[in-house]
This record gives structure tokens, C-alpha cells and sequence, in this order.
């Protein structure tokens, strides 16, 4: 047992400083002295980041640290936590007048310091998933961390289940397969399943220290004045409101796209009479601009960021007084880490608002305040370690020394995502790498591993090193093109929303209007525009998806009449409505209700709403696998659209056997056969072929249009397809995409679920709860989001009769 | 396939990205690139070695389908000078085939400059009936020739009801004919570059290919 009070050093610091440890600090030092993994669960503000360094701090007092190499690793998911850990570490250091030396290694790092840190390591070091990859892939990396003594993970539920969890647990295997005396300490502040979390990176176990600090959580959904809207995700009902909140206290508010960041903050500074001074934070925004309001809301100079996820973890600030969640939350854990931003030390209370943007997400809002309430947290789905990974990860292994094939696989299977790995689908990694893994063996002559003796290999040639090194990472970004206004970044936007715009359109971005001028390679020029009616670019797939935790509370909460007493009055009325036109959607079971809809024109469409519950993705993929079905009994499916709670299709006539289409092994059969043909697994491969090293990623400064040598990864799927379908490329994309892009495994579970249990009412007009989802409609249409080619093929048609003017030349 | 009338001769231009001749029974066909792949193999990068074959069996489908003598190759057939030796077996066999049956006029692209083929002399560009075929343009020499030429791969880009369509296209205009890429793995360039806006300047006609057809839509303004 460490006693803090023998250790004149840091306990004359604590002195100074007039603190005293927590007991779960305490805990963690005798812990980890101890020689024993842990996994710290403790709330933001609780001196995580302390307990975490402190046992290496002891060590170095008690002289135990002596060599001139790196002692403590810290990871962490964030590039900006590096650099605050390498900012807050080195107060104390001086303070207590130890000479360690604490270095930051991130993407940003000048290639001269990087340079240095080889040479002369720091003993304390903190970097991230992706730096740490490319330093175990350097020649000595083994020599370079033979002291390392521990490794801190943050943020570690963030990782578990993840690809860059993968990457950074094989990593850390494979440090420990050299180093058998590295100790783990993970920390987390919301980990709903401790063992699973800590047998991620610590297969051979962990200690669980919990922070007994409770913290008081003051949470409620906003009052407003205002009837709240059916639909729609923006918040203009709500902005006097939250106006009136940041006006008296330092608030972060949190949206959940982009498109609200943007139209939030245009819309407070339209009322900020009073000059608050309000920001504006998410991933799109140039690096030094979202630097910038981080550093000064840091000092106090800002009163009130606006920021997307991009703000969800990190940065201690301890002057947030508030956090505001706008729209409904989708996830427990996400929602207490967000919230967490508030008063980020112990003794505060952290106080947060809700504000939801539309009926439905205010039940959701509802049902997240009391699975927090109950600390029902979100379980993360385990996921078997993915193969792309696995192939990028034995390259950067190729990179740095020779290898034994059988010794490798052993290793392997010691990291827990990887433990199932079969002996003959690893060795497929190796022929991958080696020449492409084609059953044509044509490309024999360019392996990029050479066997130098049986079983072992040895990279081939040093040009492969570099092209690893720039393709490092998990992490693969659409294409993208850079906003300049006179010649200053502003940051980056999606290609697919800049080929919608013409000259002259006005959009909103990084808080400005601006004027779309030109394309001119990968930059877009734009200037400062005027217009009250700008675009606003919002992004595909940015939302998460409604967690099954909270899709069950909400469907409870539904079920629940005594749960309605807090609602607003509109809401018991508009689910009162429903109880009278139709029904509550059943807990267990699926509702079907069917209506016919008339149209100006005379013309009548029939629509099905399914109300699943089940999440957006999930209900896309069940919206083009049901209006495939639809066709195949001779009923034109016109179209469809979903939220997280309901799915809408429309159809020319009537279904005769709706409860039959749901039938298990012939659905289930339905999905597989949509699957095979749709364009998901198409997206999902570039993915896949980036990240095993089959293509480059896009260079920033490549130029997007000239790309006359480039090839799309859609042709590369396309003849994969045709000609080798169990390449194990191929194979990992399937995987990949079951597991990700459709939620496939909760359709299938839900699915199973709902047989006996289908309820289908007819209806003469559309039902209340419908009534947001059919609004939804005309925002889909306006957006045009859903991207699959069975749309994209008949649009083609439709498009290409238009423009055909002189059909009659045709012979065939 | 669509006919056009260029330099008073009557021409079809296929969606695959072939022109066909009639009068002289000839099919003019640019900007293969095969190997590409196993080009791209020998950087590390493994594509599927299935490109080639892909490629040739679709061209020799189609001339199967007309009644020819000659064909006239506007150069980047290879990805590289190398690319003829690297053809696998079942490959090489279509390749030989075709230049067996046929003439073969071999004009060489920026890819295939100094390429060598057993039985096959290139050329730097070829002149027929008043018509040049080459692979760049002379026009942007100044040179106003009536002219046939592919390179640039051109591609165009439709928006329709928000969505973006991207396909293949002829550029054609009264002296020039561009030809789109018929390889498997070609990228493309957009018609609005500011090279092809120089080299077609107004009055010229885009063929988009589709699927199954062509579809004529005149250049904006």
C-alpha cells in the first residue's frame, strides 16, 4: 500500500495546491504499483486524467524511473486530448520540480519533432490510435518502448468494438508480445459493461475501480411557450428560449447534424441584442478556426459554443455552467457524456436542458431522462475484429521488422477482437498482402512480401513503407473540397452538396452566408453574400441512429398512460388522437396501419406506416427490401421514407397478405437478395479497400476532376464481383456491411420477434402518429437523401427520355 | 447505335464508345488502357487482374456484331509499354485473335508511346479520306483539322431532381470528334475542363451513353 503522505513531493504539491486525492485515485496508484490492469469508471471532472498519470508521477519520485525512454504511453481518440494532457501534465511536473520530460506526437507534430522524439524519446509521451500505429511500425520500435512501464487509454468506451479500437488493440498486443510488463490503465466515464470493456485491451484481465463521487445531475426538457411542431428537426420554435438560458450562463450547446449547427447559430445571432458572444464548433470547420474557439473558451472569452459531436468528448473547461442538448438525444451514453461538459469539476453539479425539436423526439427526450435516471446505459454490440484492419496492421508489422507466419497468428489470436481468427482466413491476409490474393495468380512477380524462409517474411522493398505510412488509419472521409474565401480556408465541404449548387447560390457555412463563385480543382470559391435564404449543407449519415435501449423506454413510455402526466398538452392530445383513430403501437409486435391519400390531381396513393421502432438505418434497409417485395407481388412501390420511429411506403394499390411478407426465413431471404444487388456493399468496399492497402486514399492536394488515372472503387467492386467472389476483400465488405451500413442483426432479431404479433389497421385517412412521418415526406423529397441505384436507375430513364430529342436516329 | 453525319460520312457512334464506319467498314475505338491493373500491381496496388479480359471481351463482342475490315486503335490500348507481355494467357488469345482477323491500324497514345507488338506497327497518327486519327487533338496546335482523337476520357455530369448522374460521352462538333474510354478501369473528365471548353468551343453536341442507348443533348452556352 502507497501512502500519498510519505511522498513528500506530491503530497507538499497537493498541500500547495490545498487538495487531497480522491479514494478512486488512491485506488489506481496502488493498483497499477501493484502490477495489475485497470479500468477506471469516473465521472467527468473526477481527476481521471490525474489518477490515470499518477502512478507513473509516484514512480518517477521514488526514482524508479531512470531511463531516457518513453515510461508512460498515453493514447487517447483525440488529438486535441493529447495536446491538453501534454499542456496540464507539465504544470505539476514543474511545480513539483521532477524532470520529466512530456511530450505531444499527433498528426500535427512537425516532421522535425517527430525526428527528435526517436531519438531523444520523452519519458512521458501522448499520442493517438493512428501516431502510435505508425511508431510500432518504425524499424526499432521494439528498442523504443523497452522501458514503457504503462499505457493510458482514454476515453476508452469510445474505442471498444470500433475499427481504430481494433487497430489500437492490435497494436498494443503486439507491444506486449516484446514488452510483458506493460500495465494497462483504461479510463472511461460512462462504461455500461465494465469486463467487456477492459477484456478488450487487457484479454488477461483488469481491475474495476469505480469513483464513488456522485455527481448531481440536474436535468429537465425545456419549457417553451410555443406549440411544439409534429416534424421537422429545427429548432425556430425554441430559439427565444434557449436565447434567454445562454444570456445568463457559460453554455455549450449540443445539436446532433451539422445543418442545425449552422441554422442555430445564424438564428441566435439574429436575436443577440445584448452581443453575447456566441461560437460556432463542428468537424467541417477549418483546424485553426475550431482550435481558436476551443482556446478561448478556454480562457472565458467566449460565452456559448454551438458544436456538434465534434465537442463530445475532451477538453476540461471548467467554467461550462450548462449544457444544452437540442434534438432528441439517440443514445444514452452519448447523452451523459454531453452532458458531462457541464461544470466539469467534481464538487458542481452539472446541469443540462433537452430541448427536443418535435413531438416524437420529446417522448424520446423523456425516455433517455429516465434510462439515465435508472443508469441504463447503452451496451456496445461486440463485434468480431474486421479483416481490413487486420491486413493494414500486418503490413505496418512488415514495415518494421521480419516475421513468422505461425508465431504472428498465435500473437494475434491473443487480442481479444481477434481471438476467433481462423488459421486459413489469416493466412488469406497474407496471400492479400503479399500479391492481392487472386485466384489468377498473375501478380506474383510484385509481391510486397518476400518469404526469405519458409513461414517468414520480410517486406520487399522499402517503397512499400512509405505507401503504408500515408495510408495509416481507419478513419476514411468522403470526398471533400476546401471553402476559400479570398484565399482563406474556411474548411471543407461535402463534393455532392457543391455539384448541387450553381454560381450564385447562397449557402450557409462555418456561421456565414457565402456566395458559391467557382470550383477550380478541389477548392471552392465563395464570397460574402446578402441573401436571407441560404442552403444549408447538411451531411449523409452524420445522424446516429435511435439506440435499442431508448427505442424500447420510448416504446414504454407510449404504453404507459401514467408516464403522459408530464408531457405538454398537445402531446396527450395528439396521443389520445391516436388511441381514437388507431392504436398505440404495441411494446412487443409491430403496427401496420394502411390509408389511402388523395391527390390534387384525382390520383390516390395507398400508404403503409410501419412503426418499428427499430432506428433510422435499420428502417431504410426494411424500406427498400419491403418495396422489393412489394414489386415482386405486381404492386408498384412509389416510393418510401423513414425516421428513426416509422417507416412510410406508398404504393399504387392495395397489398393483398401484408402479415405474410414478414414471414422469417422468406424475409431474412428477401434482405440477402436486396443486399446482393443494391449499391451498399459497393460504398462499403472503398472503405475496405482503402483501409487493407488495395487503393490509396485520396491525397488532399490530388486534384478531383482530372482524374484520368484514377480508378473508382465501384469498377474495382464490379469486376471483384464478376469474376472472384470469395476474395477475401470481397468477403470483408459483405461482413462489413451486415454489421454497420443496415443493422442487419437487429432487423433479423426484430423480425423474429414480431410473427406473432402484427397488428394492421385500415384506416380511412392517415393517423395521428403518421401525420409527422408523411410531413417527413416532403423533406425527403426535397432533399432527395435516399442514393441507391434502384432510384438512381429509373430517375436515368426518366432524365434521359427527357433529354432525348431525335429518338428516331436510333438503329439498334 | 446512333447515326451522325461528320465531314460528309455517315457514322454510328455506340454506347460502348466505339465508332463504326460503314462505308469502310472500319471501327475506330480509343483509350483501352489495359494492364492497368497489373500496372498498378507492380506499385503494391493489387487490383483485380481481370480488367484486360473484361475489356477485350466486351470489344470483340461488338465487332463481332458489325460487318468490318479494319480497326482503327487510337492509342492508350496499354496502361504502359509494358502491358502487352503482362496479358495472361486467355488474354493474350482475345488480343491475338482480333489482330488477326482484322486490319489493325495501331495509332500510339501518351501511355503506349513506345510500346511493342509482335506483327503490329504503331504509328503516330494516321490519315484516311480526309479525316486525321490521332490520339491527342491538333487543334490545340492551332491546326484546324477535320479529326478524330481520344485522351481525355471525357465524362459528363447530369443534375436531375438533386441527384447527379455522371456517364460517359462523345464531344462532337463539326471538325472534331472526341472519343469517349472504352477500358474497364478508365477514370474520366469532366466536359466543363477548361481544356475541353478551349477545344470545343460553341455549336457541339454531347452523346451520353446510357445503358442500352445514346441520348444527343447540345452543349450550354
Amino acid at each position: 500500500m502507497i501512502k500519498i503522505a510519505n511522498n513528500s513531493i506530491i503530497s507538499n504539491w497537493l498541500k500547495k495546491k490545498n487538495w487531497s486525492l480522491y479514494k478512486h485515485q488512491l485506488e489506481v496508484l496502488n493498483k497499477s504499483s501493484n502490477g495489475q490492469n485497470v479500468l477506471l469508471i469516473s465521472p467527468t471532472g473526477t481527476g481521471k486524467t490525474l489518477a490515470g498519470f499518477l502512478p507513473s508521477l509516484v514512480d518517477y519520485t521514488l526514482e524508479k524511473i531512470r531511463s531516457q525512454k518513453v515510461h508512460t504511453l498515453y493514447i487517447s481518440p483525440l488529438k486535441s486530448l493529447a495536446y491538453d494532457v501534454e499542456r496540464n501534465l507539465l504544470k505539476p511536473i514543474k511545480t513539483m520540480g521532477l524532470g520529466l520530460n512530456v511530450q505531444s506526437r499527433t498528426g500535427d507534430t512537425s516532421y522535425k519533432k517527430k525526428k527528435n522524439q526517436l531519438t531523444k524519446p520523452p519519458q512521458i509521451l501522448a499520442t493517438t490510435i493512428e501516431s502510435f500505429a505508425l511508431l510500432m511500425s518504425e524499424k526499432d520500435f521494439a528498442k523504443y518502448f523497452e522501458d514503457l512501464k504503462y499505457i493510458i487509454i482514454d476515453e476508452v468506451h469510445s474505442l471498444t468494438n470500433t475499427k481504430r479500437g481494433e487497430l489500437l488493440a492490435l497494436n498494443i498486443g503486439r507491444l506486449k508480445s516484446f514488452n510483458k510488463d506493460v500495465k494497462l490503465t483504461l479510463l472511461s466515464a460512462t462504461v455500461a459493461e465494465p469486463e467487456s470493456t477492459f477484456r478488450y485491451f487487457c484479454p488477461d484481465g483488469a481491475v474495476v475501480v469505480k469513483a464513488k463521487v456522485k455527481k448531481i445531475l440536474n436535468l429537465k426538457i425545456l419549457n417553451i411557450s410555443k406549440r411544439l411542431p409534429l416534424s421537422g428537426h429545427m429548432v425556430e420554435h425554441s430559439t427565444k428560449e434557449i436565447y434567454k438560458i445562454i444570456s445568463k450562463k457559460k453554455c455549450i450547446i449540443f445539436v446532433n447534424t451539422r445543418a442545425q449547427a449552422e441554422l442555430l447559430y445564424q438564428n441566435l445571432w439574429k436575436l443577440n441584442f445584448s452581443n453575447i458572444k456566441i461560437a460556432l464548433h463542428h468537424g467541417s470547420l477549418e483546424r485553426n478556426l475550431r482550435i481558436n474557439v476551443e482556446h478561448k473558451m478556454s480562457c472565458g472569452e467566449i460565452d456559448c459554443i454551438v458544436a456538434t459531436s465534434s465537442l463530445d468528448m475532451g477538453l476540461d473547461w471548467s467554467n461550462v455552467e450548462m449544457v444544452i442538448q437540442v434534438g432528441a438525444p439517440k443514445g444514452v451514453t452519448r447523452l451523459i457524456q454531453r452532458i458531462g461538459r457541464s461544470n466539469h469539476t467534481s464538487d458542481g453539479v452539472s446541469q443540462a436542458i433537452l430541448v427536443p425539436t418535435n413531438m416524437f423526439e420529446f417522448i424520446e427526450c423523456s425516455a433517455a431522462l429516465d434510462a439515465i435516471k435508472r443508469e441504463d446505459l447503452e451496451i456496445s454490440h461486440e463485434r468480431v475484429g474486421s479483416i481490413d484492419v487486420l491486413a493494414q496492421h500486418v503490413m505496418g508489422i512488415a514495415c518494421s521488422s521480419e516475421f513468422d507466419v505461425n508465431k504472428l497468428y498465435n500473437n494475434i489470436r491473443k487480442v481479444w477482437p481477434y481471438r476467433h481468427l481462423q488459421k486459413e482466413k489469416f493466412l488469406r491476409v497474407i496471400e492479400f498482402l503479399k500479391n492481392g490474393g487472386y485466384s489468377l495468380k498473375k501478380y506474383q512477380q510484385f509481391s510486397k512480401l518476400k518469404e526469405f524462409l519458409p513461414g517468414k517474411y520480410t517486406i520487399s522493398s522499402d517503397k512499400f513503407i512509405k505507401q503504408y505510412k500515408l495510408n495509416v488509419g481507419t478513419i476514411i472521409e468522403s470526398q471533400m473540397l476546401h471553402v476559400k474565401l479570398n484565399n482563406k480556408k474556411l474548411g471543407s465541404i461535402e463534393d455532392w452538396f457543391v455539384q448541387k449548387l450553381s454560381p450564385g447560390d447562397s449557402f450557409l457555412f462555418g456561421g456565414k452566408v457565402l456566395q458559391f463563385i467557382s470550383i477550380d480543382l478541389n477548392i471552392v470559391r465563395v464570397k460574402i453574400s446578402s441573401s436571407k435564404n441560404p442552403k444549408i449543407p447538411s451531411y449523409a449519415g452524420g445522424r446516429m441512429p435511435l439506440s435499442t435501449q431508448l427505442s424500447e423506454r420510448v416504446k414504454k413510455i407510449l404504453n404507459n398512460e401514467y408516464e403522459w402526466r408530464l408531457f405538454p398538452q398537445e402531446i396527450i392530445d395528439w396521443l389520445n388522437l391516436q388511441k381514437e383513430k388507431s392504436v398505440i403501437p404495441p411494446t412487443k409486435g409491430l403496427l401496420i396501419e394502411c390509408f389511402p391519400r388523395k391527390f390534387k390531381n384525382k390520383s390516390i396513393e395507398i400508404y403503409y406506416i410501419f412503426y418499428t421502432f427499430e432506428g433510422k438505418n435499420a428502417n431504410q434497409t426494411l424500406g427498400f427490401v419491403i418495396s422489393k417485395i412489394f414489386e415482386s407481388l405486381g404492386i408498384k412501390a412509389l416510393g418510401f421514407v423513414c425516421t428513426d420511429y416509422a417507416l412510410a411506403i406508398w404504393v399504387n394499390k392495395k397489398v393483398k397478405s401484408i402479415k405474410q411478407i414478414f414471414e422469417y426465413e422468406k424475409f431474412i431471404k428477401n434482405i440477402y437478395d436486396w443486399l446482393d444487388d443494391s449499391s451498399l456493399f459497393k460504398r462499403n468496399f472503398r472503405r475496405v479497400a482503402i483501409i487493407s492497402g488495395l487503393m490509396d486514399r485520396g491525397y488532399p492536394n490530388q486534384t478531383k476532376r482530372l482524374n484520368q488515372v484514377l480508378i473508382n472503387s465501384d469498377l474495382i467492386y464490379g469486376v471483384l464481383k464478376k469474376y472472384e467472389k470469395d476474395h477475401i476483400l470481397f468477403e470483408a465488405t459483405v461482413e462489413e456491411s451486415k454489421r454497420d451500413l443496415i443493422d442487419l442483426e437487429r432487423i433479423e432479431k426484430y423480425i423474429k420477434n414480431i410473427k406473432n404479433n402484427i397488428i394492421i389497421n385500415y384506416l380511412s385517412r392517415p393517423s395521428p402518429l403518421s401525420v409527422p412521418l408523411i410531413l417527413e415526406i416532403n423533406h425527403e423529397v426535397l432533399n432527395k437523401r435516399i442514393r441507391d441505384d434502384y432510384y438512381l436507375k429509373k430517375l436515368e430513364t426518366d432524365l434521359l427520355s427527357e433529354l432525348n430529342q431525335d429518338e428516331k436516329d436510333n438503329i439498334s | 447505335m446512333k447515326k451522325i453525319t461528320f465531314h460528309r460520312e455517315i457514322l454510328f457512334l455506340d454506347v460502348s464508345g466505339i465508332l463504326y464506319w460503314p462505308r469502310k467498314k472500319t471501327v475506330i475505338v480509343a483509350d483501352l488502357h489495359l494492364e492497368k491493373s497489373s500496372f498498378f500491381a507492380s506499385q503494391g496496388k493489387f487490383l483485380p487482374p481481370y480488367d484486360s479480359l473484361e475489356t477485350l471481351t466486351t470489344f470483340k463482342k461488338k465487332l463481332d456484331q458489325v460487318n468490318i475490315k479494319k480497326v482503327i486503335l487510337l492509342g492508350d490500348i496499354f496502361h504502359d509499354n509494358n502491358g502487352y507481355d503482362r496479358l495472361d494467357k486467355k488474354t493474350k488469345n482475345i488480343f491475338n485473335e482480333i489482330i488477326k482477323k482484322y486490319e489493325i491500324i495501331f495509332v500510339v497514345g501518351n501511355h503506349d508511346k513506345s510500346i511493342s507488338i509482335p506483327q503490329i506497327k504503331t504509328l503516330k497518327s494516321y490519315n484516311h479520306e480526309g479525316i486525321s486519327f490521332s490520339h491527342y487533338p491538333y487543334y490545340s496546335s492551332g491546326i484546324n483539322k477535320v479529326e478524330i482523337f481520344g485522351h481525355f476520357h471525357p465524362k459528363i455530369t447530369i443534375k436531375v431532381r438533386g441527384k447527379n448522374i455522371s456517364k460517359k460521352c462523345f464531344v462532337i462538333d463539326e471538325k472534331k470528334i472526341l472519343l469517349p474510354a472504352f477500358g474497364k478501369f478508365t477514370g474520366g473528365m469532366d466536359v466543363n475542363e477548361k481544356i475541353l471548353k478551349l477545344l470545343f468551343k460553341s455549336d457541339c453536341y454531347y452523346y451520353i451513353a446510357s445503358e442500352t442507348r445514346l441520348y444527343k443533348v447540345k452543349k450550354n452556352p
